[in-house]
């Protein structure tokens, strides 16, 4: 460090020009600064390069075939929300299989997305590319004709074409299981919703929370606070989630990437949170009453052992769009992964009856995980989004028994009736 | 200022430093950014030199970082050339973000009402039009609180806030009015019809804005900062130099501020304002309007037009640095550092920039106190 620190220390002096007031700068004395700069630099960069180069990592097997798979990310690996848990998955696949090597871009600009896919393609030489936020899918989808040979999955969007299939993981079952213990345990009888964007799959979400809340009491209504600013805000989450308080709610769920809306509820006393995405009930251990946790581990491995097996390959993949839920288990309810529900609120959740048409005068709590099995059956046999059901404004939605299908649900713009707050249009 | 046996005081320059000098004060400071970026790699565990060596290697020795860095030189250059002037004046426009923000709403709003089925040779010019005319009157609050107000800074304090109302205007427009109908919802404006879209080089980035931002650099320099012996050879270069000198003398000379202002913030506004048509309608990623357009490139130009020391060969040769920097970025982060190291790398540089225009007007003096 001492020549480093000494450099450092003519360069400035000579940017200062010294005590001698010397104006004029000696042209020959400069480039023998930048000369030695350079030499001093490159042995120390050298040096240092030589002492932390660690031991070359084992290479796969030569006889196995190999694949290697790229992740675009649209936030940094440590948001603890979105694209932490897609990290989480790339991670359990590259340490599992041998055959498998990936490498990742964070935090990509939707501008330069087409610009980062193809230089994992033709730089990185990637096999199989996995474009992780909707913003992504014109990029994705361009990129599949640029490169008619590597394979693209993207998630969340709607678009598809012979090299691009997409996937996604839905959470709206969640939603509706956290609603029926936010209806329940609603002191107040209103219910917050911080939400970071007005897409189909928030709407969606904050349909699902809130059908679940009337199901269990028909007077609750649900407030929504749209960001509009970023997936991770926490600044902007806990003002929203205040306000919100503000209004007398007692319940928040909320759709941001951060932990601030469980903080808030921390700090508050009486009110209740559903965590989201991440395992975030460490941070509001006695206001946590359930959440949603998301398994991306599952869908990635089954994707790259299809890719690998051949089973997926560049020209097959227009129709296939992955669309899990509760039953292909690569989302789980719960604050915490193997916690379904905080077992601090399970005795209130036990006190609180319930008369369902089907399943007789039973508790909350036998009721979430009786609708929790039904939805998680290979052969589903519960649909939150059953009629009937209003618009917002009234109107009829749902018939009585009519379900609404997924393509509705995956395109919804509207609010059901006893959600207060309004779309922006 | 005292520092152990040494005493500092800072001295502004008596004398100005010839070009060569303030070239060399410039290198030698992104230089030092370089180094002090360079701990943190070090703290990481990386080489930096192995590091700095892929990151330009990446951004300029190889066709794929060549391409994209000329897709990040398009917009820089433009908004930076464009900020120059002011910056001659002493007028700090510092929201181009916002002017260029305005300039993807105007072209945005010609491509979709009257794009379909238009002629290009039509629609396209008029689109640069639409967004020079936007982005210059984005800017002109400007000149007028600069000139009239009465506290300093008020240029500052302006075109930094109109960056705000641009963003929301965006924000607003692709929720509500030009939402894509056929989107599924989401926030962002039906893709533009194929007559609006610039051409851009098959399998490129590079679009032929890229043209414009040459010819933009060369026209500030034919009329503004053309030199003999150091004092520029047309008279609204003259007037914006002296203006920005001394604006009282100048306006005792008979010199209108004002009017200069006005002109010097039109100028940048409009360059910056086709800068985002040029992005929005020529950047394939694009052709739409979207919230991801806001990349504050438009702060970024700051820095780049002083290293290029508000000279437009020197604006061209900063853009194509900072532009290879945003590009070679990647490299970075494929070596496994966080991608907030490439921020730090980027902002690191961007500071130092600015810290070099401190030490060409003003020099530090070391003495032993005895």
């Amino acid at each position: 460090m001492t020549p480093y620190l000494y450099y450092c220390r003519i360069l400035l002096k000579y940017l200062a020009n010294a005590k001698n007031g010397e104006e004029k700068m000696n042209g020959s004395k400069f480039y023998a600064i930048v000369l030695l700069g350079i030499i001093i630099g490159a042995g120390i960069g050298f040096g240092a390069g030589w002492l932390m180069a660690g031991t070359p990592i084992a290479g796969p097997d030569g006889e196995m075939p190999t694949l290697k798979a790229g992740f675009i990310y649209v936030g940094p690996i440590g948001d603890f929300g979105w694209t932490h848990a897609h990290d989480v998955g790339r991670v359990y696949i590259d340490d599992k299989y041998d055959w498998l090597d990936t490498v990742y871009v964070e935090s990509v600009d939707p501008a330069d997305a087409g610009e980062q896919i193809d230089y994992l393609v033709n730089v990185e030489g990637c096999d199989v590319i996995f474009t992780t936020s909707f913003p992504y899918m014109d990029a994705t989808i361009a990129a599949g004709e640029r490169h008619n040979d590597t394979i693209f999955f993207h998630c969340s969007g709607y678009l598809r074409s012979d090299n691009v299939g997409t996937y996604f993981n839905d959470f709206y079952q969640l939603y509706y299981l956290n609603g029926l213990m936010a209806g329940a345990l609603t002191q107040t009888g209103k219910l917050g919703y911080v939400a970071a964007f007005p897409i189909p799959e928030l709407i969606r979400h904050i349909n699902a929370f809130a059908i679940g809340a009337n199901e269990v009491n028909a007077s609750v209504t649900t407030d929504v606070r749209w960001m509009n600013t970023d997936w991770f805000d926490p600044t902007t989450a806990t003002n929203a989630a205040n306000e919100l308080l503000s209004t007398g709610v007692d319940m928040l769920a909320f759709t941001e990437d951060s932990s601030a809306v469980p903080l808030v509820a921390n700090s508050t006393d009486d009110v209740y949170v559903f965590s989201h995405y991440s395992p975030m009930q460490l941070f509001a251990p006695s206001s946590t009453i359930s959440g949603q946790l998301v398994h991306w581990d599952i869908m990635y491995e089954d994707i790259i052992q299809k890719v690998y097996l051949g089973q997926f390959n560049s020209t097959n993949l227009a129709d296939v769009d992955y669309l899990w839920l509760l039953q292909e288990k690569a989302c789980e309810l719960g604050g915490d992964f193997g916690v379904p529900i905080n077992p601090i609120f399970i005795p209130a959740l036990q006190a609180i009856m319930h008369t369902d048409p089907v399943l007789g005068t039973i508790s909350v709590y036998d009721l979430v995980m009786a609708r929790l099995n039904q939805m998680s059956m290979a052969n589903i046999i519960y649909e939150p989004f059953t009629g009937p059901m209003d618009f917002k404004n009234g109107t009829e939605w749902l018939t009585t028994g009519e379900s609404a299908d997924i393509y509705t649900l995956l395109g919804m713009t509207w609010f059901v009736d006893g959600v207060i707050g309004t779309i922006p249009t | 200022m005292k520092l152990g046996k040494y005493e500092m005081e800072i001295k502004k320059r008596s004398k100005e430093l010839t070009f060569q000098e303030t070239i060399q004060i410039r290198i030698l400071s992104v230089l030092m950014g370089l180094a002090a970026v360079a701990l943190i790699f070090l703290a990481y565990g990386h080489n930096p030199l192995v590091l700095y060596f892929d990151v330009f290697f990446y951004a300029f020795f190889t066709v794929f970082g060549l391409l994209s860095t000329l897709s990040r030189f398009i917009p820089l250059v433009l908004i930076a050339i464009g900020l120059s002037v002011p910056f001659r004046a002493k007028i700090d426009n510092i929201g181009a973000e916002g002017q260029f923000l305005i300039g993807t709403v105007a072209a945005s709003g010609v491509a979709l009402f009257y794009g379909e089925g238009a002629n290009p040779f039509v629609v396209i010019p008029v689109m640069f039009l639409a967004g020079f005319l936007a982005g210059a009157l984005w800017a002109l609050p400007i000149a007028i609180f600069r000139v009239k107000s009465q506290f300093k800074g008020s240029d500052v304090v302006i075109s930094f806030l109109l960056f705000f109302p641009a963003k929301f205007l965006i924000d607003y427009l692709i929720t509500g009015p030009w939402r894509d109908p056929e989107g599924w919802g989401f926030p962002q404006s039906p893709l533009f019809p194929e007559s609006t879209q610039i051409f851009a080089f098959p399998g490129t980035r590079v679009h032929l804005t890229i043209f414009l931002g040459l010819a933009a650099a060369f026209l500030i320099y034919y009329f503004l900062t053309r030199e003999k012996k150091g004092i520029p050879e047309t008279k609204l270069g003259y007037e914006i130099n002296v203006l920005g000198e001394n604006p009282e003398a100048g306006e005792a000379a008979g010199m209108s501020f004002l009017k200069i202002a006005i002109i010097t913030v039109l100028i940048s506004g409009g360059l910056a304002g086709l800068a985002g048509v040029g992005e929005v309608a020529g950047n394939p990623n694009f052709y739409r309007l979207r919230p991801e357009l806001s990349r504050f490139l438009g702060f970024t130009g700051i820095a780049v037009a002083w290293l290029g020391g508000l000279n437009p060969i020197g604006i061209i040769i900063s853009s194509l640095f900072f532009a290879g920097l945003l590009a070679g970025g990647i490299r970075i982060q494929v070596s496994g550092l966080p991608v907030s190291v490439v921020d730090l790398f980027n902002g690191s540089l961007l500071f130092f920039v600015l810290v070099a225009e401190f030490f060409i007007r003003n020099k530090i003096e070391w003495r032993t106190v005895s």
